[in-house]
């Protein structure tokens, strides 16, 4: 009888959470999250779903908020804006591909759901780091950024000629999940995050949390990390550098659309 | 400001260095990479060294935040260590040099440098 009552009571107050609109829209992020989600990221978000053996490139621990790919300074939480670019782009050469099947409100709901998955989201929300202008391209400029990429330490995992075969890159390095990482190859396109000067300009300012690439916001000036970036993008071949290279299928083009749009970027 | 207890920390381990340890290893040292103020630093920042004595020293990572691993690196006695957090490594060398030699994070050169005394 007790059981009876129980499960009565819960009934009613999981009925009363779905008929707020708040309540509906997590149901439906959890909803999505457990059917395209959790193979991989597991259904407490900690990246040891059913598939997460077989992937090369472990899916995410989405329990640690600790993302690589954000707007927002070293060691704070994405915004939903940084979540939801991942989720229409995708994370090149892995299994984590643009989830443009998935209706934008759907996405969206997804975004609120992820965020229960960790208490770190409970933390403000620090402000996006703003991107300035990028420059125009000069023989100078790009001297520049070769000499600070090499000043800054960029070889000893990337190697001198960018190819991600610095010497640590060697010895084998680890990411702080204690798994094998290999310093991008940044003369290939594209990215992981995406190939745009902008993304490029991002992963430095802000680093790749949870990987050994840190931020260099408090060692170079963005004019300074622009320079570096100009300097990386002439390593990269003319084909390679084509705008319709970068781009590998039509969903992370529906991807692109879908920021535009909505103005993710 | 630098923390009471990261400054004694850096007593005691500056203290663990001048203490002579057996077997061929003449100097033991221990290096510990800490964050303070938002700066990476090893502490202590400073070791003396007599030329001629072979070195051991123990790295310590325990910086929380990201990235995972730092450098110890001092060029002219060919040591070159990534330190991962929480995975202490052990580096030996001879300082068959005096001088004073920069102690830097070859992985982060931003980073604050530490400096070793080989005196005569």
């Amino acid at each position: 009888m007790d059981l009876l009552f129980a499960t009565l009571v819960t009934s009613l107050v999981s009925l009363q959470a779905l008929s707020s609109p708040a309540g509906a829209h997590m149901h439906d992020g959890r909803h999505v999250y457990v059917h395209h989600c959790a193979v991989c990221h597991g259904l407490s978000g900690d990246g040891n779903g059913e598939a997460a053996s077989r992937l090369a490139t472990k899916p995410a621990d989405l329990t640690t908020a600790r993302f690589k790919f954000r707007s927002t300074p070293s060691g704070a939480v994405p915004t939903d804006e940084d979540l939801l670019r991942t989720l229409t782009r995708g994370v090149r050469g892995t299994a984590m591909v643009p989830q443009t099947h998935i209706p934008l409100p759907q996405l969206r709901a997804v975004v609120t759901y992820l965020k229960t998955l960790s208490p770190r989201f409970a933390e403000r929300v620090r402000p996006p780091v703003v991107v300035p202008a990028q420059p125009a391209v000069t023989p100078g400029l790009v001297a520049k950024g070769e000499k600070l990429y090499r000043d800054s330490g960029c070889p000893e995992c990337h190697g001198s000629g960018g190819k991600g075969d610095g010497p640590s890159a060697l010895k084998g390095m680890k990411d702080a999940r204690e798994l094998p990482i290999v310093p991008t190859n940044l003369t290939k396109r594209p990215l992981k995050r995406g190939s745009d000067p902008q993304e490029i300009w991002k992963s430095i300012a802000v680093g790749l949390d949870g990987t050994p690439m840190p931020s260099y916001s408090d060692a170079l000036e963005p004019d300074e990390i622009w320079t570096v970036v100009l300097f990386l993008e002439s390593l990269v071949t003319q084909e390679l550098r084509h705008p319709e290279d970068r781009l590998l299928s039509g969903e992370e083009v529906l991807g692109d659309e879908i920021e535009r749009q909505h103005g993710s970027r | 400001m630098i923390s009471a207890r990261w400054i004694a920390l850096a007593g005691l381990l500056a203290l663990a260095a001048s203490v002579p340890v057996a077997a061929d290893i003449h100097r033991e040292v221990q290096a510990v990479n800490i964050n303070y103020e938002g700066n990476n630093v090893w502490a202590p920042g400073t070791y003396i060294v007599k030329k001629g004595e072979t070195v051991r020293v123990k790295l310590y990572n325990r910086v929380k935040t990201d990235p995972n691993v730092h450098g110890f690196a001092i060029d002219e006695f060919n040591v070159k260590v990534d330190v991962y957090r929480d995975k202490p490594e052990t580096v030996e060398f001879t300082a068959n040099k005096a001088g004073l030699f920069r102690i830097w994070c070859h992985l982060h050169p931003a980073h604050l440098p530490g400096q070793l005394l080989v005196i005569e």
